[in-house]
């Protein structure tokens, strides 16, 4: 049966599997079985196939299936602990058998032990690996005796196919080869476990290498397990197919963690799983193996990664960071960084990047410019264009000299005067000019009658050759003179930047004036300058209007721009159109009941300027706080939804396009009480008759049936409704539809007739309803009955 | 004195006819379908409630005469313990009434169906004045501990219902359809029974005077 040609037998994984552990070539055995056994395992990397010859494999009573798949969870694991008994028990604890001897063994003796059933077993196995034609029985020190009486004893008695996954489920996961301690060499408790019937079991195991010295198995080599994460802590539950374990033998020792995924992360070649048969392990992990539902698990963690760097989360392809693909690591590049452009050049952003304390700013929206980023200008808080979602194109214009002010809305060109007004003068030295422009000076004559001059404040200076200049945000009256001196990265050549404000006049003026360092004088080469050709820069500045503008006023602003010698050139006029006024609106009237508890308000309003962008409508219930109904709707009216008996108050709020918004009102524009009629007494046109009761048992109620006739010459319309009054105190009804609160006598329970499409019980016809009642008392349900009818509340 | 002795002769027979009399039904079934259901065990269950139990109208309902048709017949003890006023055992008879004022009245008790079950079935049909009637229900109880389903359109699974309104008893009858089984209960056309025993006393007291007197007549005749 067994052959010694370069291969030991392992006639001992029994009750997993007929195995055989392949040498590798040159292993000579000494004879010493000690030293045999240990330079085996040094040397050969052990290997585990299986025997062609195994038979069918056996059809688990738990899945219907054959018990032919997951390797992984038995192999390895058994695997590890071979190596590990035979490289001295440095871990003895992770080999644990339980399990005991067949029934009728060990009669008597210091280690036999009673089950439950009476019967006794041996109490502990040797565990060994035996080889065979050696005379290997057990002696050497490698041999190792497992006894721990922990462990339960269970017997077994037959050999079918149950019993061999019973073996498993019962932690038999190391069993191959055992001699009882205190038996003799005939005891048939060993024989049992070296040649029983039930060592060829799992045929289709395919080779599984392990690779030595190492005993911490691959990743590679890992199949997954499927613990049950069964609550948001994470606990792990036992799968109800699932048998326990007993590795490792310290049931406290926490050897793995499993996330929500269900993934397992653990110490390189532990091994998962406990004992469960007495507390306290329910509190360690237990796993299970998914479709094979009863074996041993084992997991490791993915070693570090090669170099620093984030680990991806479980189950993630984020990038940038180390992704553990099963074998290997492999890094997720981050996306390609794109770095921010600078704000649009031309022309040069006049108020700086978002945030810089205080709007308007560039904002950059990197989902703008059909995806390719783009400048986004964020206006102050308070205007109504504040912001936009597209991106602003500053260079629409070439003209070399412009001026931009407030967008405002409408071609008025509407400003609420709320926020500073801010203007940007733009200019360009011409791209034909032959010479740099040395000096520009900018003038703007601010509009004493439309600016409050104590508010004036300087924005960002721009040109080629600078980031910018930057006055300090503080009115220029109060900073007196703005002056700054920059270099430029372009040339060899510094920038003196004045700008003064004539408080008597309103006269806004900028200076940039081209210094040579060597000579502190303008320079001599006229290539050098602030603007070359094609240069373009720009001032800018924001000022608050006077509050005593009214409605209408327009506010206009031009510059002049100045290059040397030159001639001014003054930019086109931006103009403006103050709306300062709120508009009015109001709620129309209401009747001051409504018959229904939806009802449609409608409102309107005026605006003079930008006109009536939407409005905000208050609603008062009973008396109660204002709260918003409906905010900022440009609709006109609406269904509003009361309640019977409620008293409610509206007033509206408008804002138009510029911003101003209609200040909240002391007093309702308009009130109205829902107030809905009684339903109708038709008893006196219906004939009742009433059934008796009985109990249902299934439902512990009471049962009635009611027959309602309508015994008049006219149609009784619906809703019909049977009321029943001073329906006695034992009682009450389970399926009713409410409770009187309009007609009395009140708090009456009721039920709604079924009337079908007609929704009327025609003259003549019956309706008959089933009732029942809660009586838990058991006593006499009375009452009297009413019929109401036809629309109205009950 | 002979024309009071005639006058209390028939108060007493009055008395005794306007007392309603019984009406007696022989209800037979087909249990076969019971016999080996898995629901088992079963029970019969017997139900009398009061539509008014101030009016001091009562009415009583008697079964006997019960034949289980080859079956065990029946046994120790019921689902549920009776309620009200119920005795009595399916060995012998079962009476249920709605006297002091009882409203819920009930009777149940385990049996082993066999091929049929027939009993009789004895109603007192006295009205009650508030209009709701007094009421007689039959149903069988099995391993649930509910009714086994019937086509009763209330959803009370009774197999029979009949409304004590003092009127020509009109009983509703039902089919089971739960279980597996179809049982449809037959009622025989109704007879009227024995005076119930309330109105004995009445028509005992008429017979004596009347057996008292004709002795008189008789003797009063011979002398003369």
């Amino acid at each position: 049966m067994f052959t010694l040609n370069g291969r030991v037998i392992v006639g001992a994984l029994v009750v997993l599997f007929h195995a055989k552990i392949t040498l590798a070539q040159g292993f000579t055995f000494t004879g010493d079985t000690v030293a045999d056994k240990t330079n085996w395992l040094l040397q050969a990397p052990p290997q585990i196939e299986i025997s062609p010859s195994c038979p069918v494999p056996p059809i688990s009573p738990k899945t219907g299936q054959p018990i032919n798949a997951e390797i992984g969870g038995v192999a390895w694991p058994t695997l590890v602990q071979i190596q590990k008994f035979l490289t001295g028990f440095t871990e003895r604890s992770y080999v644990c058998i339980s399990g005991g001897s067949e029934p009728g063994h060990c009669p008597d003796g210091p280690n036999c032990k009673a089950d439950s059933s009476g019967r006794t077993h041996a109490n502990g196995f040797k565990v060994d690996l035996q080889i065979e034609n050696k005379g290997d029985t057990f002696s050497d020190t490698l041999s190792k005796f497992i006894i721990d009486d922990t462990f339960p004893y269970r017997c077994r008695d037959d050999n079918s196919p149950q019993y061999l996954e019973d073996l498993r489920g019962e932690n038999y996961g190391l069993l191959f080869a055992m001699e009882h301690p205190s038996a003799g060499a005939d005891d048939p408790c060993e024989k049992q476990y070296k040649t029983g019937p039930h060592w060829d079991i799992l045929s289709s195991y395919s080779s599984l290498t392990v690779t030595p010295p190492a005993i911490a198995v691959d990743v590679a080599d890992f199949r997954p397990v499927f613990p049950v994460a069964n609550d948001s802590s994470g606990a792990i539950a036992k799968d109800p197919g699932m048998f326990d374990y007993c590795f490792p033998q310290d049931l406290s020792e926490t050897i793995a963690t499993v996330d929500r995924t269900g993934s397992l992360t653990g110490t390189a070649g532990a091994v998962i799983g406990v004992r469960c048969d007495a507390p306290p392990c329910s509190t360690a992990l237990l796993v299970s193996e998914g479709a094979y539902y009863d074996l041993i698990n084992v997991t490791v963690n993915a070693p570090d990664p090669p170099n620093d760097g984030p680990i991806c989360p479980q189950g993630a392809t984020t990038s940038g960071c180390w992704q553990w693909l099963g074998t290997t690591w492999s890094w997720n590049p981050p996306p390609p960084s794109t770095p921010t452009p600078d704000p649009p050049a031309l022309p040069p952003p006049p108020f700086g990047v978002c945030p810089q304390g205080s709007q308007p700013c560039w904002q950059w929206d990197p989902t703008g410019g059909n995806g390719d980023g783009g400048w986004i200008f964020v206006l102050p808080e308070g205007d109504s264009s504040t912001s936009t979602s597209q991106p602003i194109i500053p260079a629409e214009s070439v003209d070399p000299n412009a001026i931009s002010g407030p967008t405002g809305v409408g071609a008025a060109r509407y400003i609420s005067g709320v926020s500073p007004a801010g203007y940007t003068v733009y200019f360009e030295n011409d791209p034909t000019a032959t010479a740099a422009a040395d000096q520009i000076v900018v003038t703007d004559q601010v509009d004493l009658t439309r600016f409050d001059l104590t508010t004036l404040t300087l924005g960002p200076i721009t040109f080629p050759g600078s980031p910018g200049v930057l006055p300090p945000s503080v009115p220029l009256q109060t900073a007196g003179q703005f002056s700054t001196q920059v270099s430029l990265t372009t040339a060899n050549l510094l920038v003196n930047v004045t700008a003064s404000l004539n408080s008597t006049t309103g006269l806004l003026t900028w200076t940039l004036r081209a210094i040579d360092p060597n000579t502190g004088l303008p320079p001599e080469d006229p290539a050098l300058g602030i603007l070359p050709p094609g240069g373009n820069g720009s001032v800018s500045y924001t000022a608050r209007l006077l509050p005593s503008l009214r409605t209408g006023t327009v506010i206009n602003d031009q510059a002049t721009v100045t290059f040397d010698a030159n001639a001014p050139i003054p930019t086109a006029v931006w103009s403006n159109t103050l709306d300062a006024t709120p508009p009015i609106s109001r709620v129309n009237a209401l009747p001051s009941t409504e018959p229904a508890a939806s009802f449609l308000v409608s409102w309107s309003g005026t605006d003079v300027g930008s006109g009536i962008q939407g409005y905000t409508i208050y609603v008062s219930d009973s008396g109660g706080p204002y709260s918003k109904w409906l905010t900022q709707t440009p609709s006109t009216s609406a269904k509003f939804i009361g309640n019977i008996g409620h008293t409610y108050f509206f007033y509206s709020a408008a804002t138009d396009l510029a911003g101003n918004t209609e200040a909240a009102k002391a007093a309702p524009d308009t009130s109205t009480t829902v107030t809905v009629p009684c339903a109708a007494d038709s008893s006196a046109s219906a004939a009742i008759t009433r059934g008796g009761f009985r109990l249902n048992h299934a439902t512990g109620q009471f049962t009635q049936t009611v027959t309602i006739q309508n015994k008049s010459a006219a149609a009784i319309g619906g809703p019909i409704s049977l009321v029943f009054d001073n329906l006695s105190s034992n009682a009450s009804l389970t399926d009713g539809t409410g409770i009187t609160a309009c007609k009395a006598p009140l708090n009456s329970e009721f039920v709604n007739l079924s009337l079908g499409a007609s929704g009327s019980l025609a003259p003549g016809k019956s309706n008959t309803v089933t009732l029942t009642f809660a009586d838990p008392s058991q006593a006499g349900i009375t009452y009297s009955t009413r019929v109401l009818a036809g629309a109205g509340v009950r | 004195m002979r024309r009071l002795i005639v006058l209390t002769i028939g108060m007493f027979l009055l008395a005794a006819v306007t007392c309603n009399a019984d009406t007696v039904y022989t209800v037979s079934l087909d249990t076969s379908g019971l016999v080996g259901n898995p629901n088992a065990p079963f029970a019969l269950d017997f139900q009398l409630t009061s539509g008014d139990t101030t009016s001091g109208v009562v009415n009583t309902a008697v079964l006997s005469e019960f034949i289980f048709g080859g079956g065990g017949g029946a046994a120790i003890g019921g689902p549920f313990p009776n309620s009200g006023n119920a005795s009595g055992d399916l060995s012998s008879t079962v009476t249920l009434d709605t006297s002091g004022g009882s409203f819920f009245n009930e009777f149940s008790q385990y049996f082993t169906p066999g091929s049929t079950l027939v009993f009789q079935l004895d109603l007192t049909n006295n009205p009650q004045p508030s209009g709701t009637p007094d009421e007689f229900t039959f149903q069988f109880i099995d391993n649930t501990l509910g009714e086994i389903s019937t086509t009763d359109p209330s959803g009370s699974n009774s197999l029979v219902i009949i409304d004590l309104t003092g009127g020509t008893l009109q009983p509703a009858i039902f089919t089971t359809n739960g279980d597996d089984v179809t049982i449809t209960p037959e009622l025989s056309s109704p007879t009227s029974g024995i005076p119930e025993p309330s109105t004995v006393w009445l028509v005992a007291p008429a017979l004596l005077l009347a057996l008292r007197y004709k002795r008189r007549l008789s003797r009063h005749l011979s002398k003369s």
